[in-house]
Parts: structure tokens; C-alpha cells; sequence
């Protein structure tokens, strides 16, 4: 810094306080302003309605699985993580309306890329992608996602939700 | 069946039994004799010079010269088809070794159609002698007589008329001392509008589902049993006698160039006097309707006729001026068919008549060849939308549609093409009827609001 | 058929612009397949004759009429054009396929057909791309079972007629037909009774929608979730060639694989059907000594141990599929440190091994008089059966048949059935020579044991006397699916052994007495399941089934055919001639150190003149069509 020849001229003083002071008033500005910081843990943003996060597989109203096992999802998903085995509704035991249904529906939430496909494939619109995106885990085997954690709960055995 | 046959031996005609009598004036070939008492008995037709005819073939004519005689009088099958009988004849093979047949469709299931019964309750002997005369001449000693099941009456003076013949020796080991023999066997439908079909008639013989074959190879050349067979429809075969006796020459004379001789039409529906007329071929079909039958009733018009069953195509009466020669029937657009002349007049709505065909037509479908089987049922269930009054123009194109893929080729046999000439017929001649149906929910006749559609 | 003196008259015809020749009387569906283009079907099949009932295959044809016609009736003509593209053919096709759709359910997502489906592909490939139907649908029950084994959907349904055709021209059992007619048209069984034909699942192949599923292989797998290979029935002597499918190394479905020299397309069921066993979870997958699971080195140990000085009281049972390798290890073994034990094949006839020049299966179809001695060809070898119904009904060959008893052959009404006394059958032979029926030569002659109530020895020299007098070929019918190889090998002989006296026994597979002989003081099993019949065996090792195990079968009547497995055996799981190899090796026993099957399947070649074929490798297969139809346009 020897070649202080370049120094401004001293300016006025009240020049200094008034550039704090618009400083000060940007400031005090985006105190007033709403806060648009969401306080992720606690808070969460909302979602698309159309948002692709982690798969569901319907039921009917009557508790009856929507899956009628055609494995359609399965054959269209890019990355071939899912895995469905069908298995005959009979009589006694009948999981879904028609003759057939999952026995095994498995999704890899590693591999999966949330495109959706396989909620575009399905002809009985049973597995919609849901608005939920936590899914971190601590083992690539729970990352295996099967049938009983991918179904939503029975509305027939439900609890009646009780409005206040 | 066979235990419901009474005994006839030693024979005594039925007192139960009787021909129908001619009901209708006798015409010139096949009705000639008919108003005689008792001309279903063999003295009786033998006294009109019946089996004369057929004596002279095995004495005095060689198969060839037979079929010379036919080939010579024009004769075409009157089953529907209208198809040269010389030519038919000439398909069954000379040389194959081994039996071979002659079947007489006798299964008369077209809807207006009952000349068959006419001729076989008034004189059945003169069937028999003409279906020996075709079995001489393609060289079968076996005759199979088909009779629709619903026809009893015919059916049991066929029986007797063959058990008659039979004990006078016409049909045996040595007709009339010649070394031919002759076995005419009778065969009961089970009901069915298919076993009028050729190929479905013979399956139906042969003991299994009546469903048409596929063509080649025809019946001639393999048919019942895999036998060369020839197949002729009563009326065909009833004709021979007078051609044997009168010459080809003089039978073709009687009727047009192209068709020769006399036809059997069953005129019914809106005329005063329906009955089975003989004319000679080449009449007005208003002759028919109009004179013959008498016409419509009082203050009604002629609408639409069916000129040869319910499977030809309907003409409307600005036609009735066409004659019934077949040629001139196929060249305005119909056949000559089975001879049924079903007569509408203008208080019927015509949408309803063809969509009560096609019921029909889908009820008797027999199920082997796809366009036939969904094409008709489709088209029923379409007429039925546009009846209930719940049409649009979508299913007059469906309409359009089906009687396009129902014909030509599109069948197995001609049971589709059928259904397809219904709709295109009366869809080309009465189109502002159906789009009134269709597009405006009213009837031109108001028939259907009289009545109500449900019934069609 | 060739013609008589073996020229065979061929015809020029132009299919949409392509020339193709063909043989004089061919069907211009068939023609067509020359050249690439598909002409889709459904009611015909190059196997059953022709019939035109789906009006499928319309194509305009000139010379001729103005209309569409069928391709599948009408035979080639010199000179003809056809035109599968043509506006008229196109739409008159996209209309029966529209037909067709009008009824047939949208189930294709729960239905075992989709994704192999010619309904599906020709809907994409000659149908209208937009649907008009309007009208509700037809419904039935469903699904109905035909049999155990079989389900029938008749919504699904296109009245083909090929599963009655089938029943009626090929297996003669007409067990299915249709009932009602016209639209309410649907296919039933006989008098409502479940099918009980052997032949009944290739209905299921047949069936070219989903109306005809298996029971068996029902919502196990979609088409493209599978691999597959093309394999050999292991079930019985005749080899038919099958497919095998496999999902998540499991065999989940097993079809017909055609290959005219022996099964022209038609398996049976046990061979489509009886495939579970190689998937149980209770399937012995560890070695096991006296109860406890051990490894392989153990295993061995204990079972020379076992066998240590046996000599001729060692007793080998064989299973009926034990490949001609694991039988050439096996030689070697007898040759050498297990010299004079006794062996025994389970399943096997009581033939002898076979003379010269035996006759071959397609050989049938051009015999002129076929003779069936002391067999129930439908039990025995079923689709040999099936191939003298072909001969018979189709190709004009006269029937003759030699047993105690009715069989499914005299359903035929011209053939001529002598019964002879069980027992007797040789005597009835000998009076043959001068029969009516056998002037006209060739004449083939099928043998086979009566179940053991004939005397093979003077049988099969009734038969060598007979074949020579009127001029024919015998084949002696065989049971066990390897047997004419174990004869080969000159493991067995004519007569059966029932191992009794041995004081050491090793089992392949279930015990081919039936049992365990009582005498046995040591036992060793090595087969996939713990069977009861098995006893408490002292050493149990764990064997591959016919899916999994590479090597070859030498058929009935000699040919030798190689396996293609399509499962992947997971360790400890091991080949059988690795296991036999090692046993041969600790056993001192020189060349047995192989280091791979084809090092092999050469020395067996060396040394057993029978297995010439087994130094040849396996021709790389080509790609198996699983439903046998026209391929598709390129």
C-alpha cells in the first residue's frame, strides 16, 4: 500500500451517516418483511400436488387391494426396481376384486427414479407416488420397500376419524 | 323317431293322413294334378301317370341322356342359390369308386318359404320319383331325404309314401325289373335354419354339429360321409318327372332364356289371398302380388316385397314391375332365392321388419365362422338401440359397417351374407326411415309407437 | 408327402410382390411364411387340417373373385397373385379382429396370455387403432376348471375350434366341444366331465388367446419376466423336445418344443406338467451324513466307506433320467474298482437292448401297416401314440394292434384289435405273417413288454421273424427316459434286477425296486427329495434335476439329445458326473479327472460306440418360438 496517491478526498461526514443509514434501512426493511426460511425438521414446504415421492399402493373403499398383480408397473419401470409375484384369489382368501393379485410387491427406493412410469402403467391406478421424500435410511436392506409398507392402511379397519 | 312309426305292413293309407289339397289353381308343371283326391296315395299318382317318368330312365335312357334332358330344360336349383342343376349335376365325378349319394334338402327353414311342404304334403311320390331319376343319372343307389324336424306332417307322408313305394317295388333290389337299385332314407333335422345349408346339412346327417364346411372341396366331389354327393332341393328334384317325360326342350320353354320353366313362389304377408303359386318364369312380380294374390288389403299400398325369402334383398314397389327371372332379380340387386314372396304394406315400419330378420338371423347363426357369429348379434343389439329410441347417426355407420363385412366372401356360408343383404337392402331403399329412427326418435309409419319397438 | 417316385411338383406364386416357389398343394398361409409375411390366424394350425372358421386370414387372390378369400383353405396355384395388403384384404382383416374384440374382456393385465399373445399382437398389428364397440360385452363364469390342470375362460374366447379340432383329429379323446350356438356359442367339456386325456395340456399351447390357461403355472410368471431355453422331456423314452421356462431361477412353466422327427409339437402332460419338483423348499440342498448335514468331502468319505469291499453285493439304482454321462462315469466305475455290481434302472422296461436298424419315430408316417404289440402306447409313449393316430387317420396307414386289453387305439373303427392271452402275445405275433392288413409294406412294428407279463426274449423274436416276413421295422418301446442309453452302455440288460441280496446300496433317485432291498446294511441316497421310500438312508447327497444338469438322453429309438438347462444349480448343489468323476477319483480309477463335460462326453464317444453323437457338442439351438406362428412382417 505505498502508492496511497489515489486516496478519495475526504468526504463529509454526513455523507457517512446517511449510507449507514440506507444500510440500516435495507436491513430494518427485511426485518418487517415475511420470513420465507422454513425451519426444515420442525417445518415442511408444501408439495405439488402432482409431486413424485415415495410410492403407495391403494386400496378400495371396501379394504380390497386395488393390485391386481399384472406386473405392468414392473415391465415398465426404466431401472427394474420393482418386483411382483402374483398369486390366485380364491374364495376364502381374496385380497383383490378379480382373479389375481400381488403376492409379492417389492420396490428398490435405491434404484428407483421417481419417473412415475409405473404409476402411468398400472390399469388399475393402485401404486400413485406420494408426496413423501423422506426416505433416508441406515441399511440398503430397508431400503427394500415391500408390500406391507407400501400399502395404505385398511380404511375398513380403520378407526372412524372422529371430526371435532 | 323311428318309434313313433306305425306299422305298415301290409299297407293301408292312413285315414289321419291327407295332403293338403290345392289350395291354390294348378299351374302347369309341378301342380298339375294337385286338387286330386287322394294324389298323395301312389294309385293315384300312378293313374296321373306317376314313376312313368322314371320307368323310362332306367328302361330306355342312359344316365347321360338324362342328364342331357336336364342340362336341356334350363332347370336352376331352386334352394336359393339358383344355380344351373346340368352344371351341379356335371360336378359329381364319373370315376371314383365306392358309393355316393343323393341328398334332397328338404330342411324349407327360410322364413316365407313353404313350397317345399306344398309339394311334398300334396304329392310326395312325385319327390321320390324325381330324386330316383337324379340318382340314376350320377349313378347312386342311396337317396337321403333331409326334412326340416319341425315339418311332422310332411315327414309322415314321406314316410308312408316311401313304405307305398317300396312295397310296389319301385324302390328295392329291381325297380320295375331293372338291376338298379334304389333306397330312399329318410333323415329328421333337429331344427336348426343352418342344416338348410349344403355342407351343414350333411354334417347334421353325418350325426354331428350342423356347421357349413369350408368350400373346396363341394359336396359333389366330397360330401356325406367324404361320398361324392349330390344335393337338390325338393322342388328341383320334384321337376324331373315332367322334364323325363315332357323333354328339356319343352320345360325350358315355359320359362325365360336364361331361367327356364315354371317356379313354386309362397306369396304371404299383406296380400288378401297368400298361398303357393306355380308360374312360369318370367312373370311380373306385380302379376303375382297383384293378380295371384290378390294385392294388399283395402287402402293399403305395396311398400317392400321380398322377392325370394327373407335372405334376398327387399325391392321396394317401385319394382314390382321386375320380372322373376333370376337374372333380372340379381341385376336390380336381389335373388331369386327360395321363392318366398313376404309382402309389406305401408303401415309396416321397415326398420323393424329388418331388425326382427336380423334376430332371426343371429339366433340361428351356427357359431363356426366370426363375422357371422359377433356381425349379427352386434347388429341386433345396434337395431335394438335404435328402436328403444336411443340411436345416433354412429350406429347407422356401425350399421353400415356390418353388412359390409357380412358379405362377399366374408362368411363361411351364405347364412351371413344374408343377414348383410337385410341391412343393405333395406338401409339403401329405406334409408329416411332408419335415420328418422335413428336421428329423430319417430316412426315414418308409427307403427313402432302403436305397438311398441320391444317386440322386434 | 413327396409323390411316389419322389419328385415333389412345385408352384410359382407372387405374394405382395415376392416370388416364392412351393410345393404343389400348399396352403398359401403357408407360402406366405416363406417369404416373411405374416398372415395372421387363429382357427388354423399347420399340424390339424384346415377349416376357415375365423376368417382371419382374408387375403385378396387374383385370378378369381372380386371378395376376399381364405388363405388358410385355399392351396397355391401356379401363377397366382396374392395381395395381403392390399385396401379390400386389410379391411375385411381389421374387421373380423374388430369382431373378434367385441366380446373379448379387457383382463389382458391378470391374463396368463398377455404378452404372448396373437390376439394382442395382430390387434397392434392388423387391427383399427380405434375401437367403435358400444355395446356391453358378454359375460360368463370364470374361470372354469376343465381339469386340475387346465382353466377354461370363455369371455376370453374366440371360437377357434383348434382345442375340439385338436381333440377330435389328433388325440381321438373328444373331450371338448361346443355348445349353443351363434353368439352364445362357448366351449365345453363332454357331458361336463373334467378332461382326463394325457394329451390335454397342448390345448394350452393351442389356444391362441387366453381362454385355455394352465392351472399349474397359473399368475406364477409374465412372458417377459422369463428366460428360456429349448430342452429334452425327461420324463419318458420318447425325448420330446420342450421348452423350459425359468423366473427367479425356478422352473415355472414347461411347453412344447417342435421338432418333427419326433414329437411334430404336442408333448405330454406329464412332461408339461410334472416339472414342481426341481422348485420344493423341502428339496435336499446339503449333503448329509447319518442325519446330520455335512459337506461334500465328508459325504464321500463316508460313502466309500460304506461301499469299502462290497464287491458284488454293491447295488446301483439308477433314476430313469440319468444322463448317457453320468452313465459313461458309471461304466467307468464298473469297469474298474466296482467291478461285478449289480445295477438297476428305475422305470425301465423289461426289453432287451435293441437289434440292428431299428425303426425311427418318423418312420410312422410313411408306414403303410402299423403293428402295436404288448403296449399301451398312451401310457407308455404318448406321443408315439399320437404319431400312429397321425399315420393312421391322416395318412391312410392300416392298425393292427396285439394286446390283452381295450386301448385308446381302437377307437380307430377300421383297426383290427387281437386280443391275445397276457402272457401270449409272442404266439400272436407269429401267426401275423400272412394277415390282410400287412400285404402292403412298410410295415412298422411297435413292441413292447405287456408291464412285464410278456416274455421279452421270445417276443422280440417273434417280432425280428415277423419284421423279416413282411417285409417291416420294429422299435422296441422303451420306458425309462435313459434306458436304451443304459443298455447302450451295457449297464442293464433284459432282465430287470431287483438288487435284493445287496448289503450296500446307492440310490440315484427313487429306488428302482420301489424299494430299498432289506438286505442293505448301508445306504446312500442321492436324489432332490428325501423320498419314503428312501428309508433312513446312512449318506444323502443332494442330486440336480433335468433342468438344471447338463448332458445328453439317448431317446428310443437311438438318437441322442442334449439338455440345455435353464436353472443355475447354486453351490453345493453339483453336476452328477462331477460327483461321479470324484467318486472315481478317490476310488483310484485312472482318466477320470475331467475338467469339463465335453472333455467327457469325448471319451465316452471312444469308448461307448452308442454315444458317437456325444462328441459332436451341442449345435448352438436356435432361438425357440414358444407359440408356433407366422413371424411376424418384417
Amino acid at each position: 500500500m505505498t502508492d496511497e496517491t489515489e486516496r478519495p478526498a475526504r468526504r463529509n461526514p454526513l455523507q457517512d451517516v446517511a449510507a449507514l443509514a440506507q444500510g440500516l434501512r435495507t436491513t430494518l426493511a427485511e426485518v418487517m418483511r415475511p420470513v420465507v426460511t422454513t425451519q426444515y425438521p420442525e417445518e415442511k414446504s408444501p408439495r405439488a400436488e402432482r409431486y413424485r415421492g415415495r410410492h403407495y399402493l391403494r386400496r378400495y373403499d371396501n379394504g380390497l387391494e386395488r393390485c391386481i398383480g399384472c406386473e405392468l408397473c414392473a415391465a415398465a419401470c426404466p431401472v427394474g426396481c420393482i418386483l411382483v409375484i402374483a398369486a390366485e384369489n380364491t374364495e376364502d382368501h381374496r385380497v383383490s376384486p378379480g382373479e389375481r393379485y400381488a403376492k409379492v410387491y417389492e420396490i428398490n427406493m435405491l434404484r428407483c427414479i421417481f419417473c412415475g412410469y409405473c404409476e402411468e402403467a398400472c390399469p388399475v391406478q393402485a401404486i400413485v407416488l406420494g408426496p413423501e421424500y423422506e426416505l433416508s435410511d441406515v441399511s440398503r436392506e430397508r431400503f427394500i420397500y415391500t408390500k406391507d409398507m407400501l400399502l395404505e392402511p385398511n380404511p375398513a379397519q380403520q378407526e372412524p376419524i372422529v371430526v371435532r | 323317431m323311428a318309434t313313433e312309426v306305425p306299422a305298415f305292413s301290409p299297407h293301408v293309407p292312413s285315414t289321419e293322413l291327407r295332403g293338403s289339397g290345392g289350395l291354390t289353381p294348378p299351374g302347369p308343371v309341378l301342380t298339375r294334378f294337385f286338387g286330386t283326391p287322394g294324389l298323395y296315395t301312389l294309385a293315384v299318382y300312378r293313374d296321373h301317370g306317376g314313376y312313368r317318368s322314371l320307368e323310362r330312365a332306367l328302361k330306355e335312357m342312359t344316365p347321360q341322356e338324362v342328364h342331357a334332358q336336364v342340362k336341356a330344360s334350363g332347370l336352376r336349383g331352386r334352394g336359393g342359390a339358383g344355380f344351373p342343376t346340368g352344371t351341379k349335376w356335371g360336378f359329381v365325378p364319373a370315376d371314383v369308386p365306392g358309393p355316393r349319394y343323393v341328398v334332397v334338402n328338404f330342411d324349407e327353414a327360410e322364413p316365407g318359404t313353404t313350397k317345399d311342404r306344398y309339394l311334398v304334403e300334396n304329392c310326395p311320390h312325385q319327390l321320390l320319383e324325381g330324386a330316383c331319376i337324379a340318382a340314376y343319372a350320377v349313378g347312386a343307389h342311396q337317396v337321403w331325404i333331409y326334412i326340416r324336424g319341425e315339418y311332422d306332417h310332411p315327414y309322415r307322408i314321406l314316410l308312408e309314401a316311401i313304405e307305398e313305394a317300396r312295397q310296389q317295388g319301385i324302390l328295392g333290389e329291381r325297380p320295375f325289373g331293372v338291376d338298379y337299385p334304389l333306397d330312399i332314407q329318410l333323415y329328421r333335422g333337429h331344427g336348426a335354419y343352418i342344416c338348410g345349408e349344403e355342407t351343414g346339412l350333411l354334417e347334421s346327417l353325418e350325426g354331428k354339429r350342423p356347421q357349413p364346411r369350408s368350400r373346396p372341396p363341394f359336396p359333389a366331389v366330397k360330401g356325406a360321409w367324404g361320398r361324392p354327393t349330390l344335393m337338390n332341393n325338393v322342388e328341383t328334384l320334384s321337376t324331373l318327372p315332367w322334364i323325363v317325360e315332357h323333354g328339356g326342350q319343352a320345360y325350358h320353354a315355359l320359362g325365360t332364356d336364361r331361367s327356364g320353366g315354371t317356379r313354386m313362389l309362397s306369396v304371404s304377408g299383406d296380400v288378401r289371398r297368400p298361398g303357393v303359386y306355380e308360374i312360369p318364369i318370367g312373370v311380373t312380380f306385380r302379376h303375382v302380388i297383384m293378380e295371384l294374390a290378390g294385392g294388399p288389403p283395402p287402402g293399403r299400398q305395396v311398400k317392400v316385397f321380398w322377392p325370394g325369402g327373407s335372405s334376398a334383398p327387399v325391392l321396394p314397389a317401385s319394382m314390382l314391375d321386375v320380372s322373376t327371372d333370376l337374372d333380372e332379380l340379381a341385376r336390380v340387386g336381389s335373388m331369386g332365392g327360395s321363392g318366398g314372396v313376404i309382402v309389406a304394406d305401408d303401415s309396416r315400419c321397415v326398420v323393424k321388419a329388418a331388425a326382427r330378420l336380423l334376430r332371426f338371423y343371429a339366433h340361428e347363426s351356427c357359431g363356426k365362422c366370426t363375422p357371422c357369429r359377433v356381425g349379427t348379434d352386434w347388429a341386433v343389439r345396434t337395431y335394438r338401440r335404435i328402436l328403444d329410441g336411443e340411436g345416433s347417426s354412429a350406429d347407422l355407420q356401425i350399421l353400415d359397417r356390418i353388412q359390409a363385412s357380412l358379405q362377399n366372401g366374408r362368411c363361411l356360408c351364405g347364412l351371413g351374407d344374408s343377414g348383410g343383404w337385410v341391412i343393405m337392402s333395406t338401409m339403401r331403399h329405406f334409408r329416411p326411415e332408419y335415420e328418422a329412427h335413428a336421428l329423430r326418435r319417430q316412426c315414418v309409419t308409427g307403427e313402432c309407437e302403436r305397438q311398441g319397438a320391444a317386440d322386434a | 408327402m413327396p409323390e411316389p417316385n419322389g419328385a415333389v411338383p412345385t408352384v410359382t406364386l407372387t405374394i405382395d410382390g415376392h416370388q416364392v416357389t412351393v410345393p404343389r398343394g400348399t396352403l398359401i398361409v403357408e407360402a406366405a411364411k416363406r417369404v416373411r409375411i405374416e398372415i395372421p390366424v387363429f382357427c388354423y394350425h399347420h399340424k390339424m387340417d384346415p377349416v376357415g372358421a375365423c376368417r382371419m386370414c382374408l387375403v385378396e387372390i387374383s385370378p378369381g373373385p372380386p371378395r376376399p378369400q381364405t388363405a388358410c383353405t385355399t392351396p397355391v396355384a401356379e401363377g397366382m397373385v396374392v395381395r395381403t395388403n392390399s385396401p379390400m384384404a386389410v379391411s375385411a382383416r381389421a374387421d373380423i379382429l374388430e369382431y373378434e374384440l367385441a366380446n373379448h374382456p379387457l383382463d389382458c393385465p391378470v391374463c396368463d396370455k398377455g404378452g404372448e399373445c396373437p390376439l394382442q399382437d395382430y390387434t397392434f398389428r392388423h387391427g383399427y387403432p380405434t375401437s367403435r364397440i358400444n355395446a356391453p360385452r358378454r359375460h360368463f363364469l370364470k374361470p372354469i376348471p376343465l381339469s386340475e390342470r387346465i382353466a377354461l375362460d370363455r369371455e376370453r374366447c374366440v371360437l377357434c375350434y383348434r382345442c375340439t379340432r385338436y381333440y377330435d383329429e389328433i388325440t381321438w379323446d373328444q373331450e371338448l366341444t361346443a355348445d349353443h350356438r351363434g353368439a352364445d356359442s362357448y366351449i365345453t367339456s363332454q357331458f361336463g366331465q373334467p378332461l382326463r386325456s394325457i394329451f390335454s395340456g397342448n390345448i394350452i399351447d393351442l389356444c391362441p388367446v387366453g381362454a385355455l390357461t394352465s392351472r399349474v403355472w397359473r399368475f406364477e410368471a409374465r412372458p417377459w419376466d422369463m428366460a428360456y431355453t429349448g430342452s429334452v422331456c425327461s420324463r419318458c423314452a420318447v425325448g420330446c423336445n420342450v421348452t423350459l421356462w425359468e423366473r427367479r431361477n425356478q422352473l415355472v412353466r414347461v411347453t412344447s418344443r417342435q421338432n418333427d422327427e419326433i414329437d411334430e409339437g404336442w408333448i405330454c402332460d406329464r412332461g408339461r406338467f410334472e416339472y414342481t419338483e426341481v422348485n420344493r423348499p423341502d428339496r435336499i440342498r446339503v449333503p448329509q451324513v447319518e442325519g446330520r448335514e455335512a459337506t461334500w468331502d465328508e459325504a464321500m468319505e463316508a460313502l466309500l466307506d460304506g461301499i469299502q469291499g462290497a464287491g458284488h453285493r454293491l447295488g446301483i439304482s439308477i433314476r430313469r433320467d440319468v444322463t448317457n454321462e453320468e452313465l459313461f462315469c458309471l461304466w467307468r466305475l464298473l469297469q474298474g474298482p466296482c467291478r461285478g455290481a449289480r445295477v438297476a434302472l428305475e422305470g425301465r422296461t423289461s426289453l432287451p437292448a435293441p437289434g440292428e436298424d431299428t425303426l425311427l419315430i418318423r418312420d410312422l408316417d410313411c408306414a403303410r401297416a402299423i403293428v402295436v404289440v404288448a403296449s399301451d402306447t398312451a401310457d407308455d409313449v404318448p406321443i408315439v401314440n399320437l404319431r400312429i393316430k397321425k399315420a393312421v387317420s391322416k395318412l391312410g396307414a392300416r392298425l393292427l394292434i396285439v394286446h390283452p386289453d381295450r386301448l385308446d387305439l381302437d377307437r380307430w373303427p377300421e383297426a383290427e384289435h387281437i386280443r391275445n392271452r397276457p402272457g401270449e402275445a409272442a404266439a400272436a405275433v407269429r401267426e401275423l405273417a400272412g394277415h390282410p392288413l400287412l400285404q402292403e409294406g412298410p410295415v412298422a412294428i411297435l413292441w413292447g413288454d405287456g408291464r412285464g407279463s410278456e416274455d421279452t426274449r421270445e417276443l422280440a423274436a417273434a417280432v425280428a421273424e415277423l419284421a423279416t416276413r413282411v417285409g417291416g421295422r420294429s422299435m422296441p418301446l422303451y420306458r425309462a427316459t435313459n434306458e436304451r442309453g443304459a443298455l447302450a452302455a451295457g449297464l442293464i440288460s433284459g432282465v430287470p434286477d431287483d438288487l435284493e441280496g445287496c448289503e450296500a446300496v446307492i440310490c440315484y433317485g427313487p429306488p428302482a425296486p420301489g424299494r430299498i432291498p432289506a438286505s442293505a446294511r448301508f445306504v446312500a441316497v442321492w436324489d432332490l427329495l428325501l423320498r419314503p421310500e428312501h428309508g433312513s438312508p446312512d449318506v444323502v447327497l443332494p442330486a440336480l434335476g433335468f433342468a438344471e444338469t447338463q448332458g445328453s438322453y439317448t431317446n428310443l429309438e437311438g438318437r441322442v439329445q442334449f439338455l440345455h438347462p435353464v436353472l443355475h444349480p447354486e453351490p453345493p448343489l453339483r453336476e452328477g458326473w462331477e460327483v461321479l468323476c470324484e467318486l472315481g477319483q478317490r476310488l483310484k480309477v485312472r482318466e477320470m479327472d475331467f475338467v469339463g463335460i465335453f472333455q467327457l462326453q469325448r471319451a465316452a464317444a471312444r469308448a461307448i460306440p452308442q454315444f458317437a453323437a456325444l462328441a459332436s457338442p451341442p449345435e448352438p439351438e436356435p432361438q425357440p418360438t414358444p407359440v408356433l406362428y407366422g413371424p411376424a412382417r418384417p
